[in-house]
């Protein structure tokens, strides 16, 4: 009887064992719980094809709308804001319903020069609700309200405000646009 | 007799259950992405006039009116009219306007010509109809526009004709030719 009870006891242990390195050594499971936040970049911002003459600026709205100063527009790739989406992923597959609060950064350098083109970006929109004007550097509050599932996004439009001085020639103008993020709460509704 | 669970069962659960519980240190709270502002920033074009048109030094014969006819590609053609003998290229002689155009490289252009314009005598102040205005590009055979080459570079060439009535009066006659030259 002692013997057979003994027997018992190291299959149970046995089989806790396995059980334990199976679930330990599966990655899936092993990282169930990292939540991880990312920000993808989905469109960039374009101000498009234009002819200046000496000095002119193009605005582009977070909706889209253009307004043009001493510029000229011509054929070439349209004007569009520029589009980011914040994903979090809670890391399992827990579907209780929760808040999410991410603080986002919008930062750019000040002016770029190219060759002959002096280039500087100003006046940042977003499509955000309260943050339709904002300026780089400004911490905005972004929340993925009702998230329910394991991986949920929000998405958002950035326009901004080109002001360019020719000196000489053209040229194709590129300003870097860095969007930082961090996830602030996520609470349980 | 039933089996038992080990003593060390309580061990192992509170293994299993620290295997599970969520770790602070795997989660990634912050996150970077880079995009840009990017357009196109394009020299506007200049146009400057290399050679005007002319239709050279004619007279009409007596009883009847005629016309002369300058091509963009520089052929003439002279209908009733009678064209002075001129040594060299010199205003004497027809030939075509030459505009040379410069700009962004590779970006095609438009030209804007009118149906016609009116010449004046200098002394007179006669009018003599200019019609039949058309263009060509050097880099391109399109009607109304060019293309610039890789210098940003192009000439274009403007021909037309000019209707000389019965009874013109001797003069010198100049017109203004409006040209209009914009990107696509």
């Amino acid at each position: 009887m002692l013997f057979r009870q003994n027997t018992q006891s190291k299959l149970w242990v046995s089989l806790l064992a396995i059980t334990l390195s199976l679930i330990l050594s599966c990655p899936a499971l092993a990282q169930r719980n990292s939540s991880k936040l990312t920000v993808v970049k989905n469109k960039e911002l374009n101000f498009g094809t234009f002819m200046v003459f000496g000095s002119g600026s193009r605005r582009v709205s977070a909706a889209g709308a253009v307004v043009d100063q001493a510029v000229v527009d011509l054929e070439g790739s349209p004007a569009s804001p520029g589009q980011f989406t914040v994903v979090y992923d809670r890391g399992n597959a827990a579907y209780r319903p929760v808040d999410v609060t991410v603080e986002i950064v919008i930062s750019a350098p000040a002016q770029v020069r190219e060759r002959g083109v002096d280039a500087r970006i100003s006046s940042l929109s977003t499509n955000l609700e309260d943050h339709g004007q904002v300026v780089f550097g400004q911490a905005i509050t972004l929340q993925i309200r009702n998230c329910r599932s394991r991986r949920c996004t929000r998405s958002f439009n950035v326009g901004a405000q080109l002001n360019v001085s020719r000196h000489f020639g053209g040229n194709d103008v590129v300003i870097p646009i860095d969007v930082d993020a961090r996830l602030v709460a996520v609470d349980a509704r | 007799m039933k089996a038992s669970l080990p003593e060390r069962l309580d061990v192992l659960i509170l293994a299993l259950t620290i295997g599970l519980w969520p770790d602070p240190s795997k989660a990634q709270d912050i996150a970077k992405s880079q995009g840009q502002a990017e357009t196109r920033v394009v020299a506007p074009l200049s146009t400057a006039l290399r050679e005007a048109l002319s239709f050279g030094s004619i007279s009409v014969g007596a009883g009847n009116g005629g016309s002369a006819s300058v091509s963009w590609d520089g052929t003439t053609r002279f209908l009733g009219v009678s064209q002075a003998h001129c040594s060299g290229r010199s205003d004497c002689s027809a030939h075509r306007a030459v505009f040379e155009v410069t700009g962004e490289s590779e970006r095609t252009y438009s030209v804007s010509l009118p149906r016609s314009v009116v010449a004046r005598g200098e002394r007179t102040g006669s009018a003599l109809a200019v019609d039949s205005l058309e263009m060509r590009s050097l880099n391109t055979s399109a009607r109304s526009g060019g293309r610039l080459d890789k210098a940003g570079k192009d000439l274009f060439f403007v021909g037309g004709s000019v209707n000389v009535p019965f009874g013109t009066a001797t003069d010198i006659y100049r017109a203004e030719l409006p040209v209009t030259v914009f990107y696509n």
